[in-house]
């Protein structure tokens, strides 16, 4: 066995399971979600599309996730400024 | 010309090269960042220990041809949509494997179970964090003379209570978000696995993996300690939940704390 492999596995158990089972029940359009936690229709179109936008593999590990939030927040705060300003 | 560091509490982190992760938090008492950088420290260590026993030289990464089938098969079938993003990282040396590793073990223990477990606790009672409000807080010029906004302004926790979800959407609400955050009996958690003496045949990594447990067991501790540490006022004080989603090791049920190794329910 491959040890990266062995080195994975204990974090695989269900883990792609419960992905496949989340697409085609919880997470889809009509689906669990969109149903019980949103207003209803197109809401998980919706997420989906700002989703699909922001993910990036290479900030999804703590320092980086925390440190592109400080930028994203700096950002929008300067804008909020600039318009406060006008 | 606005200088940044005037609004210095808007933020999360800043790199600080000096600071153990490279970063340094904003705010110090900020539960889920100040927990979680142990953790992904914890988990980092581990697998790093891990890749430099496996990998001598990067010569040995860049040659292992089922690593690079496997790495390119999650980039080019698991996101084809994302293929030619410019931001995937390399796969050429024990550091990048460390890290692609260690974003993958982080995503699906601590930081689901951060994002999960609290659901039920935090927002099973619906008033609240309500998943959706039925109504729209009137601010339209045509509805200003409206009825609807005339009754917003006579009793605005009425008009509030009646945007709520109705009784079924709620109960529907709880009884997922019940299941979601449950854990179930035979869960395993961070920094245990099963035949944790003899999963591989090489003492070394044996060891590794027990320096890891015990680095699990001292974070438990340490979450403990600052949970009873008033002068920490986001997670200790009266009226204040303790913040237990990172603390790795949990009963069965819904216990807004445990960190599993893997992401099934």
């Amino acid at each position: 066995m491959h040890p990266v492999f062995k080195l994975l596995e204990p974090h695989m158990r269900y883990t792609l399971d419960i992905n496949a089972l989340a697409r085609q029940k919880l997470i889809n359009a009509d689906g669990i979600i969109e149903s019980s936690f949103t207003p209803g229709r197109y809401c998980a179109e919706i997420s989906s599309a700002a989703y699909k936008n922001l993910w990036r593999f290479d900030m999804e590990g703590l320092p980086a996730d925390l440190i592109r939030r400080l930028v994203e927040n700096e950002k929008r705060h300067i804008s909020e400024l600039n318009e406060s300003y006008k | 010309m606005i200088h940044l560091s005037i609004h210095p509490c808007r933020g999360m982190a800043v790199p600080d090269a000096t600071q153990p992760n490279g970063i340094k938090l904003v705010i110090e008492d900020y539960p889920y960042a100040a927990d979680g950088l142990l953790v992904w420290s914890a988990i980092e260590k581990w697998v790093s220990a891990y890749v430099k026993h496996y990998y001598r030289h990067p010569s040995q990464i860049c040659s292992d041809r089922e690593l690079q089938a496997w790495y390119s098969e999650s980039i080019n079938v698991g996101h084809a949509d994302l293929r030619h993003e410019r931001w995937w990282p390399t796969l050429n040396s024990s550091e990048d494997l460390v890290s692609i590793l260690t974003t993958l073990i982080w995503t699906v223990s601590a930081q689901h179970a951060a994002i999960n477990f609290g659901q039920y606790p935090y927002g099973g009672y619906v008033p609240n964090r309500p998943p959706l409000m039925r109504r729209l807080i009137p601010e339209d010029e045509e509805e200003k003379n409206s009825e609807k906004h005339a009754n917003f302004l006579t009793d605005p926790e009425k008009y509030f209570l009646n945007a709520l979800p109705s009784l079924l959407q709620a109960t529907k609400y709880m009884a997922i978000v019940d299941t979601l955050s449950t854990h179930s009996p035979d869960e395993e958690y961070l920094g245990e696995r099963q035949q944790s003496s003899i999963w591989t045949g090489d003492a070394e990594i044996i060891h590794a993996f027990y320096r890891f447990s015990a680095e699990v067991r001292g974070i438990e501790k340490e979450i403990e300690r600052r949970n009873s540490d008033p002068t920490l006022r986001n997670r200790c004080g009266p009226g204040v939940l303790p913040y237990e989603l990172l603390a790795p090791t949990s009963q069965p049920g819904v216990t807004c704390r445990g960190i599993p190794n893997s992401v099934s329910t």
